[in-house]
């Protein structure tokens, strides 16, 4: 499906400077919630451990990405709406870096290193999917790595507004090319594709030149549209399988990383850097331009939105992440986490939604369903409570991208539906 | 203070307004060549029908008061008018298409839950119906006092009207749907603009097509090619296929399920042609095509993603 947006992209990497106090939620990622092990008014430095996941269960590390003293600890809201156990650092300015590390992984030689290693360095780091899922990489990278054959990096970033991976590989093909060599040495029967949508094509013959040493290595330039950049269609893309929703890539011997988590790994491994750090597109409607931040992880999106000299008087709805499956937010002060890619800032004509109106069955939602499914029909029984024929009718299979909603000519929430109806399924199975 | 919702948050800017208004101006075409063929007369017919079609919508809902009338924004009666006067023969007296108008909206169309929910074309429904009550006033194709047949009927009777005069329109019938270059031209931008899925059209004439050339080759007729041509030039064919049998509302909504559509429609077509006894075999075809629809989608629903059966490619 063909989204129709202007696709900016700014033409440096500009920083952005973290405001006075930083916000560290202990869940920024899918599984446990990390264990706090710093406490009130201790000094951290910049990297050091705040909270640490437990390695036997499915969880990350959270870092502090400034100096300063912990000031409190303290539920706070997140871009998920909720209220999540968060540690507030009171930022020096000073940014002095945390130098003893207690296990012995860092190592200069990355040649030397054993795959171990290189997991133990991805979990020290606390690296999780950037792409917006948030799981944990180190559990990805356990997976059985000598069966995995294919080592897919996600550059397609099909949503719309969002620039953020597009901007990291035009500005650092070499630190995913390295990342992808890491990757490579975990899985050693396997190939790397980096996968990028024909929208960039320029960011494409970069990589490919910052790759023509390796030949296990490849770029797949595929044609844009959303939601390209799907696991399951990128799996599809590179080696023609299909997975049905819920299973795992690696079922099919595939691996699929985002590029802003393949430069983490870089970083984590080459440089012993944990991420404490990530690229942040700033747009929308209330913004003159849209910027490309490398942003401290827990500064609060309201410095972001006044760095690109938002007019804040004509922010009418801010979302986290991309337009499509992104999060809308109603506070200044949600912190910027691991897997924020975005801030889009809708000003009062984006954000207006024409009120529903009926189906007119034009089928258009089955002809953009990635998942094969008819929307129109599964509105119907999620529309009448009828949960089975639901089940039936294929709703599990819904990835909720949005692209029905998108393209409804009758403005019907269907994806909003869906997301219920899969609940209330659930919840009836349980 | 900020507008929270669920995603997605942005929508594509096309609405039912838009498609239907698209669906009218593709019309324009033939609605100029039936008024140029025809005269004033019949564009008195097409405005009396589109007049009366959003007249009964709007106070069928004023009176169950369904939002103050609001759905007649939605230009949908608009092309339901456009279709029925198209469909009206030239000459007939001005109060059938009222009458059609109101059988089509009301009875059709909301009573049935309105917009959305009506199992048959309403147009197409309220021209059989037509038919059926107003039989002489119906096939009124010439101006009173001169009796004549459409280009169709000729054949029947062993009559050979040329192929240039059915394809161009000269040959009378219906306001609307006799010249294959006026309703080409709507074709063609329904088409561009991705308002009609082509497939239904497409599979309709080609198992109508299929089925003549095979009952031709069957009876050794002489003309057959000439048939063919004029079976498909003449009548309500093409009018049918890429205008009637495409309404959202009454076609499936699978994409497989819509080419079995229009091969049912075309089969019922030449069924009714060859042997029925009545004109309009487009019209009841279509319309029977329209009851089946549930069923066609419910037979015709795609496996999810990665859990099909069969699969056009092998795994690599």
């Amino acid at each position: 499906m063909k989204i129709y947006s202007k696709r900016e992209v700014c033409p440096e990497l500009e920083t952005v400077e973290s405001g006075e106090y930083l916000t560290y939620p202990i869940k920024q990622h899918m599984g446990r919630e990390a264990k706090v092990i710093v406490s009130t008014g201790e000094y951290v430095y910049c990297g050091q451990l705040l909270a640490k996941g437990d390695i036997s269960y499915i969880s990350a590390n959270i870092h502090a990405s400034v100096s300063g003293t912990v000031s409190d600890i303290k539920p706070m809201l997140t871009a998920e709406g909720r209220r999540e156990t968060s540690i507030i650092v009171k930022n020096d300015g000073r940014y002095r870096r945390f130098s003893g590390r207690e296990s012995g992984w860092l190592c200069t030689n990355s040649d030397r290193m054993s795959s171990e290693n290189i997991i133990h360095a991805v979990y020290d780091a606390g690296i999780v999917g950037m792409g917006g899922a948030g799981f944990p990489t180190h559990i990805k990278l356990s997976a059985d790595r000598d069966a995995i054959r294919h080592v897919i990096i996600n550059g397609a970033e099909c949503e719309p507004y969002v620039t953020a991976d597009y901007r990291l590989m035009l500005w650092e093909p070499r630190r995913l090319a390295g990342g992808i060599r890491m990757l490579l040495k975990l899985f050693r029967n396997a190939r790397a594709t980096v996968v990028i949508e024909d929208n960039k094509a320029d960011a494409a013959k970069i990589i490919a030149e910052n790759i023509k040493d390796y030949d296990n290595i490849a770029v797949k330039v595929i044609k844009s549209g959303y939601p390209k950049g799907a696991e399951r269609l990128l799996v599809h893309a590179v080696t023609n399988k299909r997975l049905a929703m819920g299973r795992l890539p690696a079922e099919e011997g595939c691996i699929v990383c985002n590029v802003a988590t393949v430069a983490a790994i870089y970083d984590a491994v080459i440089k012993g850097e944990p991420l404490i750090r990530r690229i942040v597109t700033v747009t929308g409607g209330a913004v003159a331009k849209p910027h490309n931040y490398l942003v401290r992880l827990g500064t609060d999106i309201g410095t972001l939105i006044r760095a690109a000299r938002a007019n804040q008087n004509d922010i009418a709805k801010i979302v986290l992440g991309g337009p499509m499956m992104g999060k809308a937010v109603y506070s200044y002060d949600i912190p910027v986490t691991k897997i924020v890619s975005a801030v889009i800032c809708m000003d009062e004509r984006s954000a207006y939604m024409l009120p529903e109106a009926v189906c007119i069955r034009c089928g258009r939602c089955g002809d953009v369903c990635p998942g094969r499914l008819v929307p129109q029909i599964l509105a119907e029984y999620a529309g009448n409570y009828q949960w089975e024929q639901f089940r039936k009718a294929g709703g599990m299979s819904c990835c909720e991208c949005g692209s029905c909603t998108y393209i409804c000519p009758a403005k019907r929430s269907l994806t909003q539906m869906f997301a219920a109806a899969k609940k209330m399924v659930r919840s009836k199975g349980a | 203070m900020f507008y929270i919702s669920a995603s997605p948050h942005i929508k594509s800017n096309i609405c039912t307004r838009d498609i239907m208004t698209d669906v009218c101006i593709s019309l324009i075409p033939a609605v100029l060549f039936g008024v140029y063929i025809n005269g004033v007369y019949a564009a008195c017919i097409v405005a009396i029908s589109v007049a009366s079609c959003v007249a009964a919508e709007y106070i069928f809902l004023r009176i169950v008061g369904h939002m103050q009338g609001v759905g007649v924004y939605d230009m949908s009666a608009v092309v339901t008018g456009l279709m029925l006067a198209l469909n009206m023969p030239p000459y007939v007296a001005l109060y059938v298409p009222v009458v059609g108008a109101v059988f089509a909206i009301v009875i059709v169309k909301q009573l049935f839950g309105g917009l959305g929910h009506n199992f048959m074309n309403p147009a197409l429904a309220a021209r059989c119906f037509l038919l059926i009550s107003f039989s002489r006033e119906m096939t009124a194709f010439f101006p009173d006092g001169i009796s004549g047949a459409t280009p169709l009927a000729r054949i029947a009777t062993d009559e050979y009207p040329s192929l240039a005069e059915m394809f161009f329109g000269w040959g009378g019938g219906c306001i609307g749907e006799t010249s294959v270059p006026a309703l080409g031209v709507g074709i063609i931008y329904l088409t561009a603009k991705k308002i009609i899925d082509i497939r239904i059209p497409i599979s309709y004439i080609m198992s109508f097509t299929i089925l003549l050339a095979i009952y031709l080759a069957v009876s050794d007729e002489e003309n057959a090619l000439y048939c063919i041509q004029a079976n498909i030039y003449g009548g309500g064919l093409i009018f049918g296929a890429f205008f009637m049998a495409t309404d959202y509302v009454t076609s499936p909504v699978t994409g497989a399920g819509r080419i079995v559509y229009g091969i049912t429609a075309g089969a019922l077509t030449w069924v009714f042609r060859q042997f029925g006894g009545l004109p309009e075999g487009v019209s009841y075809a279509i319309i029977c095509s329209n009851m089946i629809v549930p069923l066609i989608e419910k037979c015709t629903v795609r496996k999810p993603f990665g859990e099909e059966k069969f699969r056009w490619r092998g795994n690599v």
